[in-house]
């Protein structure tokens, strides 16, 4: 190439063509505008208000801790060992008036796991109800 | 009738308009004596608003980088305005490759004696690969 600026900005519009065909799934989720995303391998977790949604880059588990009860001070320790299946402890809420928050009264779980063939496998519980879902099955006990 | 006098009439009625709209306006009181026995409640030396804004941005950017945010804002006093409003926002990102960013925002703040608003919004990233990111937002309100 007789240009030796022209080469430079041909090496650098290649190098980013490369850069961008070769970027990694970024998977996200946004739980009442909250946004948590996680790369390739990554792992990302979030609690806001005592609502916890964990993503994992291979999108093989998504995790989601609703409110319960609130516990002034208490925070809800979430890691990279939750994804495998840490306790699904009640969360504190974001008010503490319990006059304000009737639903606090009630323990709650919700727990959405998906795996990569699309498996699905939902436990969600609302007070005294516990429901177990699957693709073909769905459960539901009430106390 | 002159067309001077026309005009000195015309801005007479237009400076006394606003007058009239302050005396018709204001907030709409529902229940007009248990507000006004809310805006009694206001102690002494107490503000009539609080605002409270509490914002965090975290980043791990270097591989196996570890970055660790907390920031904590709270009411000292005891005081109850007749407005509150707390707003809390975090970013924490996790960009490099097995890197581990962490950020925890907690404010506590007072119930408004007329009304309370509160503002939750994060944005938690993991991008890197291998990488981690976990982010706590927690905003309360007391009694």
């Amino acid at each position: 190439m007789s240009n030796p600026r022209s080469f430079a900005y041909v090496l650098i519009l290649t190098a980013a063509a490369c850069a961008s065909a070769s970027a990694d799934t970024l998977r996200c989720r946004s739980v009442n505008g909250n946004i948590t995303c996680s790369g390739s391998g990554a792992v990302s977790c979030q609690t806001v208000n005592g609502r916890t949604v964990c993503v994992g880059g291979h999108g093989d588990v998504v995790q989601s801790f609703g409110a319960g009860a609130p516990k002034p001070g208490a925070m809800q320790k979430i890691g990279p060992s939750d994804l495998e299946g840490g306790p699904d402890t009640p969360t504190n809420e974001g008010d503490l008036d319990e006059d304000t928050v009737p639903q606090s009264a009630k323990p709650q779980i919700f727990i959405d796991r998906r795996d990569s063939n699309g498996r699905t496998l939902l436990v969600e519980r609302n007070g005294e109800t516990l429901r177990l879902r699957t693709r073909h099955t769905t459960v539901t006990i009430d106390r | 009738m002159s067309f001077r006098t026309v005009i000195f009439a015309a801005l007479t009625v237009a400076s006394a308009l606003p007058a009239a709209a302050q005396e018709v306006g204001g907030m709409p009181l529902r229940g007009p004596m248990s507000q006004l026995e809310q805006i009694e409640q206001l102690r002494p030396g107490c503000p009539l608003s609080k605002t409270s804004v509490t914002v965090g941005v975290n980043k791990a950017l270097g591989a196996h980088g570890q970055a660790q945010q907390n920031l904590l804002t709270a009411n000292a006093g005891g005081c109850r305005p007749l407005v509150s409003t707390q707003v809390v926002a975090g970013v924490n990102l996790g960009l490099g490759p097995a890197s581990s960013a962490g950020q925890n925002i907690q404010t506590y703040g007072p119930r408004g004696l007329l009304a309370t608003t509160t503002y939750t919004h994060g944005y938690n990233l993991a991008a890197g690969p291998r990488s981690a990111a976990q982010q706590q937002l927690l905003n309360q309100i007391g009694r």
